[in-house]
């Protein structure tokens, strides 16, 4: 079973993420923080990381981003970043981001389609 | 002093009437050498005259002489006092109306210089009670009244600025802090053109101090314009984030009924209607919270454009597809007609072009009728790509065609069938064509169809050789035009 980490701290939100991932046949991984999700990434290494901007404690999702390409083992995981805001995508992808979006415009289905295209094309072990 | 003057000239009659009566009863008398015989004689025919002299002596000229039924030489003196009483009357009677009519003048210069000096009060309380700056000019331009609020804006007082040239105390700016040739400011340009000119510039303050200011000159009127700019900013942001505060509850929302939708409850048709349509909502509600954060960022100048040279028709084509279930659900054909030969590619932001083509198709097909079509089609004209939405539905009344491209407008019978719209679809659309330098217009009715509306777009191609310049006016139809620029 593949394994998606997501890193978001909306409570509601990770039950849905949850609920989803479970229903796409995935294994879900949550973190609330940024750090909490750099500490899981090294540990559980996953076929790709679902990252928010706006995250409560020392590092934002940019930071994250950032922190992530930077170290050797976990440069290639895939970084989806769903986030509310619109205006960092281009920031986003510079950094190494595969896609961008804002979650509300984006439907399950079409979320559903974007995981399995860059968990295919990234077979991870 | 019209007064005493009135009453002194008749007093003067009456003492030269008293004069000359004496005169004439002297030499009477004297001529007479039996005066006792002749002094009965005389008091009896003087008797007539007696409550006449009296009656004189206090002014009350109106008795008139009995005449007595003898005729001697004292018939011609009544008859001569008598044409004297009557002289003296209509004189006193000029005179009183002399007086009247010069009270009657009076009172009304009175009461015109009461109403000037109330008029004045009132203009200088105006002028210095105003909210706006204003500057009262002679034609060669030297400032004659400047009124307190003018004072405090500009740094200058009133008793310095009146007397100079009005380009010395009043200096205007750009956006940029670029200063302004004094032949294209309003005050110039209303001197020049004897009418009125409005805008929003820079002035400086005596200090330096650049703000904004709207002004009209007529002669010139500016206002502070800073706080309505704050304002409109303050707006523009409280939306951005009222909008985003939004957005994540609406996402969470939107994927839970998803969720919710997908597993297949066994729920009552009832409850899955319901079910259905706070999903509906939901994603209007994201739509909406989309429109009003592109509104807020075309406000603000931030709209992300990222041009490409795109061949539009299979964009149009994909999104025509995309519509096609919300066109069968209401009832409605929607149709796309390519071009006969392959379009010319447009310089655009591949996501305006398809919000372009979205809102109006979608538009097309909510004010449409059951059983109604929307035509969209795309060919070359010339160096541009014309693109139009044509429907068969309720059209755009005459009187509203102008206003549908502002921000929050709604036409009335669009209100009727769709209350919920938010009025910001059309001014995005307007924006998106706007920053690729194409024009958008609309016909209602369809001159085609004779109903409905239908939208056109020109966008410049590759082609055009100054895809800045606007293509000409003959180009396009010019009855029943909405907003063209």
């Amino acid at each position: 079973m593949k394994k998606v980490l997501v890193i978001e701290d909306d409570v509601n939100l990770q039950e849905v993420y949850q609920e989803f991932l479970a229903t796409e046949k995935l294994s879900v991984f949550i973190a609330s923080t940024g750090q909490l999700g750099m500490q899981m990434a090294r540990s559980e290494q996953p076929h790709l990381i679902i990252l928010d901007i706006m995250l409560p404690g020392a590092i934002n999702g940019l930071e994250v981003l950032k922190k992530l390409k930077e170290e050797s083992d976990l440069k290639q995981i895939p970084v989806l970043v769903l986030t509310n805001l619109s205006s960092h995508k281009d920031t986003a992808i510079e950094m190494g981001a595969v896609d961008y979006f804002v979650k509300a415009n984006l439907s399950t289905q079409d979320l559903s389609t974007k995981i399995h295209r860059w968990l295919k094309k990234r077979p991870r072990k | 002093m019209l007064d005493s003057k009135a009453e002194s000239e008749p007093r003067k009659l009456h003492q030269v009437f008293l004069s000359i009566l004496c005169i004439v009863i002297d030499i009477y008398m004297t001529r007479n050498i039996s005066i006792s015989a002749y002094k009965k004689y005389v008091q009896s025919r003087l008797k007539a005259v007696k409550p006449v002299f009296a009656k004189a002596a206090v002014g009350d000229f109106s008795t008139n002489i009995k005449l007595p039924s003898i005729t001697d030489e004292f018939t011609e003196l009544y008859t001569g006092i008598q044409i004297m009483l009557e002289v003296i009357r209509n004189q006193i009677q000029k005179l009183n109306q002399e007086i009247e009519n010069k009270q009657t003048l009076t009172q009304k210069l009175l009461a015109s210089n009461a109403l000037i000096d109330t008029e004045k009060v009132y203009d200088e309380a105006l002028m210095d009670s105003i909210g706006d700056g204003v500057i009262v000019t002679d034609a060669a331009g030297v400032i004659t009244f400047f009124n307190p609020q003018a004072e405090l804006l500009l740094g200058w007082k009133a008793q310095d600025a009146v007397g100079k040239h009005f380009f010395q105390v009043t200096r205007m700016s750009d956006a940029s802090g670029q200063p302004i040739a004094h032949q294209k400011r309003p005050f110039r340009k209303a001197m020049n053109t004897q009418k009125k000119i409005s805008g929003v510039f820079y002035y400086l303050n005596k200090d330096g101090t650049r703000f904004p200011v709207l002004v009209t000159a007529a002669p010139v009127i500016f206002g502070d314009y800073t706080k309505e700019i704050d304002l409109d900013r303050m707006k523009d942001e409280f939306i951005s984030m009222a909008a985003h505060q939004l957005r994540a509850p609406l996402g969470t929302m939107r994927w839970s009924l998803e969720l919710l939708l997908k597993k297949n409850l066994p729920l009552d048709p009832t409850s899955r209607d319901r079910l259905q349509n706070v999903y509906r909502n939901n994603l209007q509600m994201i739509t909406l919270v989309k429109d009003l954060l592109d509104v807020s960022r075309i406000s603000a100048g931030v709209i992300p454009n990222e041009p490409q040279l795109l061949d539009i028709s299979p964009i149009i084509a994909s999104e025509v597809k995309d519509l096609s279930g919300v066109a069968s659900g209401k009832k409605v054909t929607l149709r796309y007609k390519p071009p006969p030969t392959s379009l010319p590619q447009v310089k655009i932001d591949p996501r305006h072009i398809r919000e372009i083509i979205q809102n109006l198709i979608t538009n097309a097909i909510k004010f449409n009728i059951p059983k109604g079509q929307v035509l969209v089609s795309a060919f070359q004209a010339n160096s541009h790509v014309h693109l139009s939405i044509s429907d068969t539905g309720i059209g755009i009344p005459k009187n509203e065609r102008n206003k549908i491209f502002t921000k929050f407008f709604s036409a009335a019978n669009s209100r009727l069938l769709q209350p919920e719209g938010s009025g910001l679809g059309l001014f995005i659309v307007k924006s998106y064509v706007d920053i690729a330098k194409g024009r958008i217009w609309v016909v209602s009715p369809d001159p085609q169809t004779k109903k409905g509306t239908c939208f056109h777009i020109e966008l410049p191609s590759a082609l055009a050789k100054e895809p800045n310049q606007p293509i000409a006016e003959t180009a396009r139809p010019t009855e029943r035009r909405g907003q063209l620029t």
